[in-house]
């Protein structure tokens, strides 16, 4: 073999260090950074002072973490719940490719594409327990005030409501392209072996268009580990914490109340969850999920 | 008991016309193939069949019985398509198990069905795999199964071999004909390829614009053509056709009167007299060769006739003849004239171009 010139052995190290370097900055070292802030108390401003695993120690001897904990995961179930059977219902309905159902798609998509701050302000509006429009309903139809922010038991799932609303028509517009894409002639082999409709749903549809239902899920979970605008401005974590999650709880430890390592300990168990998740999914993504 | 009649079945496309006015008998038992160019309508016709389209008019009936509000599945048929559909997120088992499940075949007999067939198609070790990792042979046989596990009295097929290779598709061919004979079911099948159509129909209906052109067994297709159609769109090469107005008053006499083009197959034009050929019984045409292709067994020429046409000869002498002038002598029997309006008119006396039987009924 000829030997290279040493340029040219340097030269694809050369090509890739720009993103080697983007990555190390921006992603590896933060995440090394906040490990290690893990292990140390700190309020941002004096000297930092090692402090072990204490941080872990308060983490899991607290009440409030773990009904921080607790309050994410319930968050996450609902919201993703609702989500995919919500958009998965709202793409079969808008299967056909008619004007009306454009109309529809479009509409239901619109959500999206506004601020979460803005979204947030206004259903606050609608869910206000003295003035809002909801409860103003509700008095028409004689029924009894919510209290939808201010009431700990429907506080978390009022969040969920403006999460979902704000989500099904991107869920629902992607699941709709899934639904396209399957081939008609599945369904015409399905009439000939006389499947029942009920057959045709589960053994082809819903398998047919699984890897996008299972990747829609993998967004949609992380995505509710991230809820933060929504609690910022409606709830605060109130009433008495109910809404208070994860992210926003590392949000308050870390610039209200200067606990950095506090905070970082939290960030290193949430990252821990959701690295769970990623692993978990890709596992499942091989064994069950069908791609062509 | 399992015969198809179609009765006066039309079929759009919202204005667009695919399917005129079409009357089709297929009997019970029969290997009936549906042949014809791309957009004849005979995969619409066969999917009619199935039910996976509605005929706008007429009626459709399977073993005596009208079809027209029956399901797909409930007609006691099964289809194999050209891409052989099968399910991708099932295993092979799965795949031929699915009808059975959906007509409430217990699973001990399900079960049982699957490894007969299974055994039958030479599928056993590939029942667990899925269709992605099959050979293209392989889901054909899968398709095959699926379709045969139900043990259904109408076998429809949508050109289910176009997608194999040359060599594999002529093994199918000769056991989808095994199959047939084996089933005794009635079998439509679907082709656009005339070979397959030829070799494996008992009966063969060729279809164009959604008009059934001629309606008749391979022999009769081949050496009696209804019209100009069938005799250009059957064969390899097909039917010399020639006008008549550019032929010489030899020929010219022996036609009938509206005759307007005379037509022969490649194989009967003779480079020299042969035996039971004599000047009387025959014509000849005088012309130049000008191409030549082996073919292994045969040989095709292109012969440049006197009066500027080209028509192809088939010969199985050897050695290969120089590209030069020759004379060329076809039997007057083997002649077929055919009118302004494309169909045939038969010479008094004349039953078909060769020793064809009774002259089909042509549609």
């Amino acid at each position: 073999m000829k030997r290279l010139h040493p340029s040219v052995k340097v030269l694809p190290y050369l090509l890739v260090a720009p993103a080697v370097i983007i990555l190390t900055v921006f992603y590896l070292y933060p995440i090394l950074y906040n490990i290690y802030l893990s292990f140390f108390t700190w309020n941002m401003r004096g000297p930092m002072k090692f402090a072990g695993l204490s941080n872990y120690a308060e983490l899991f001897s607290g009440r409030d973490f773990l009904h921080t904990l607790l309050n994410t995961l319930l968050y996450m179930v609902m919201d993703v719940g609702l989500v995919m059977v919500l958009a998965m219902g709202l793409a079969l309905f808008l299967q056909k490719n008619t004007p009306l159902n454009r109309f529809i798609q479009t509409l239901s998509f619109t959500p999206n594409i506004i601020s979460l701050v803005s979204v947030s302000l206004i259903w606050m509006w609608l869910m206000n327990t003295d003035t809002g429009l909801f409860n103003y309903l509700l008095s028409v139809l004689g029924a009894a005030p919510v209290g939808w922010l201010t009431d700990k038991d429907v506080a978390l799932f009022s969040l969920v409501l403006v999460s979902v609303w704000k989500s099904v028509g991107f869920n629902a517009l992607i699941i709709c392209s899934a639904l396209g894409s399957i081939p008609g002639y599945l369904y015409e082999a399905a009439a000939l072996d006389n499947a029942s409709k009920r057959s045709v749903f589960f053994q082809i549809t819903l398998k047919m268009i699984s890897p996008t239902l299972f990747f829609l899920i993998l967004m949609n979970i992380i995505g509710s580990f991230q809820v933060f605008e929504t609690i910022n401005i409606m709830t605060q974590g109130g009433p008495s914490n109910a809404t208070n999650t994860l992210i926003f709880s590392i949000y308050k430890q870390s610039f209200e109340y200067y606990r950095v390592g506090y905070a970082s300990a939290m960030a290193v168990v949430l990252m821990g969850i959701v690295g769970l998740i990623t692993i978990f999914y890709f596992k499942a993504l091989n064994k069950r999920v069908h791609y062509r | 008991m399992s015969g198809i009649v179609l009765e006066k079945v039309t079929k759009k496309y919202g204005d667009k016309l695919i399917i005129e006015d079409l009357n089709l008998t297929i009997e019970s038992g029969s290997f009936t193939v549906l042949v014809g160019p791309s957009g004849c309508g005979k995969s619409t016709t066969l999917r009619m069949i199935a039910g996976l389209e509605h005929s706008t008019e007429g009626s459709i009936h399977i073993g005596g019985v009208s079809m027209n509000q029956v399901e797909p599945g409930k007609r006691n048929l099964a289809m194999v398509f050209q891409n052989y559909a099968l399910y991708p997120t099932m295993t092979v088992e799965k795949n031929i198990e699915y009808g059975l499940k959906n007509n409430k075949v217990p699973k001990e007999e399900r079960q049982r069905l699957i490894t007969e067939i299974a055994e039958t198609v030479g599928l056993t070790r590939h029942l667990h795999k899925k269709p992605e990792f099959l050979s293209g042979g392989e889901r054909q046989r899968v398709a095959l199964a699926r379709a045969m596990v139900k043990k259904p009295a109408v076998f429809l097929m949508d050109e289910p071999l176009s997608n194999l290779d040359a060599k594999l598709r002529q093994q199918m061919r000769a056991e989808l004909i095994e199959l047939h004979k084996k089933l005794g079911a009635t079998f439509v099948y679907v082709t656009h390829d005339q070979v397959e159509a030829m070799s494996m129909g008992t009966r063969i209906v060729l279809m164009d614009g959604g008009k059934v052109m001629q309606e008749d067994n391979p022999h009769n297709l081949y050496y009696d053509p209804a019209n100009l159609f069938s005799s250009r769109f059957i064969g390899t090469p097909p039917m010399n056709i020639l006008a008549l107005d550019r032929c010489g008053e030899e020929i010219r006499k022996l036609a009938p009167q509206q005759a307007r083009y005379l037509g022969f197959r490649p194989e009967k034009a003779k480079f020299t007299l042969e035996p039971g050929m004599e000047p009387d019984n025959t014509v000849s045409l005088t012309g130049t060769l000008s191409g030549r292709e082996l073919l292994g067994s045969e040989i095709i020429y292109k012969v440049l006739l006197e009066n500027g046409l080209i028509i192809s000869v088939k010969c199985f002498d050897r050695p290969e003849r120089e590209l030069e002038a020759v004379r060329l002598y076809v039997k007057k029997e083997h002649l077929a004239f055919f009118d302004a309006q494309e169909q045939r008119v038969r010479v008094a006396a004349q039953s078909g171009i060769s020793t064809a039987g009774s002259i089909g009924d042509s549609a």
